[in-house]
């Protein structure tokens, strides 16, 4: 794990009026789930995450999904006929563990799940480089559903 | 796969469950309801509140966390979510996410016909699995209910029971033959679902 990228992915959602953020536990994040303390909401599974996060933004939260790209999968489905279909808008931020990673099935994982992404449009936060923040301000003002970064 | 569950006699309608339920419901309380044959027939039951009805119209499992959610954005008002067994089957998961975070606000109401109605009645659960059991262990406030008067009564006990956390009702229901589908566009549900949720406190 990058851990500039991490600080700056901290700042990013610190920053950006997220609340709360919701998302199954990835590791490396530790960092981020204590900045957000109670503003945190764990789920059992990605899809579950997304369903919860449907009703926050209904009742006028501001939630904001994170996952791993190994959770891009498991939450289409809800994600597709929940939030697409009825038009629920809420960022998901995805941290790619990229095919560089120690862990061989999350080479294979980070290789194909990027093709998924690619297909759904997802934008590329850069955090290594400057300006990210209003890269993520832009995406949220033209509601793009997913972005996604390296860790 | 084993044999299509056979149809059971004696058992609570799906309907009469579902008016029980409306008739127990104050004017401010919130239904999230099940795709298939649920929502369905709350869509039909429910036509002079539609704004406090959010029908699911797929997102199979969904309905737990959805109104978890929702629950949590508005503390003040009273969330059923109107789930199938089979649907909770698929992310028994939201249960610990239930008991983690939910408050007295949040109440499940399963309809438990122990089969697949909407794809044909295929089998949903072995037998001796209880889906009251699972939801007492992981540690929610259940009752369930076989007939019309012992849904009232249960409404009733979770209305008035002090507890912190979220309460289940397992409505033991028949099979039968379902109302016509939602015929209202999902982004006009959600839209004016949302403004209702807006017209209410948030704390």
């Amino acid at each position: 794990m990058n851990e500039r990228g991490i600080r700056s992915l901290c700042e990013l959602l610190s920053a950006s009026g997220v609340d709360p953020l919701v998302g199954v536990p990835t590791s490396g994040l530790n960092e981020l789930y204590r900045r957000f303390g109670d503003r945190c909401l764990f789920a059992t599974r990605e899809e579950e995450a997304v369903a919860l996060a449907t009703g926050l933004a209904l009742g006028g939260r501001r939630p904001l999904v994170i996952m791993q790209q190994s959770g891009v999968g498991n939450c289409l489905n809800a994600l597709f006929s929940l939030a697409g279909a009825y038009d629920v808008y809420f960022p998901i931020v995805v941290c790619d563990r990229g095919e560089a990673d120690p862990n061989p099935v999350q080479q294979v994982s980070s290789r194909e799940t990027a093709r998924v992404l690619g297909a759904l449009g997802a934008a590329r936060l850069d955090l290594e480089a400057g300006g990210y923040e209003e890269a993520f301000g832009s995406c949220v003002h033209s509601r793009v559903r997913w972005m996604t970064c390296a860790l | 796969m084993r044999a299509l569950a056979t149809e059971r006699t004696g058992l609570l309608g799906r309907r009469e469950a579902l008016e029980g339920i409306l008739s127990a419901l104050g004017d401010d309380d919130c239904i999230v309801s099940a795709l298939g044959f649920i929502s369905r027939d709350l869509f039909a039951l429910t036509g002079d509140r539609r704004q406090r009805c959010f029908y699911c119209m797929g997102s199979m499992g969904s309905v737990l966390p959805l109104a978890l959610g929702i629950a949590l954005a508005k503390p003040r008002l009273r969330i059923f979510g109107l789930e199938g067994d089979g649907s909770l089957l698929m992310n028994l998961g939201g249960l610990a996410t239930a008991v983690r975070y939910g408050s007295a606000n949040l109440n499940l109401i399963v309809f438990d016909n122990r089969q697949y109605e909407s794809s044909g009645g295929q089998a949903s659960q072995p037998e001796g699995f209880e889906i009251a059991a699972v939801c007492r262990a992981a540690g929610l406030d259940t009752r369930v209910a076989t007939c019309p008067g012992e849904v009232g009564a249960a409404l009733a006990a979770m209305a008035g029971a002090s507890r912190q956390g979220p309460a289940v009702l397992v409505a033991k229901v028949a099979a039968g033959p379902p109302q016509a589908r939602v015929s209202d566009p999902p982004r006009l549900i959600a839209a004016r679902f949302s403004a209702y949720l807006a017209s209410r406190p948030s704390n």
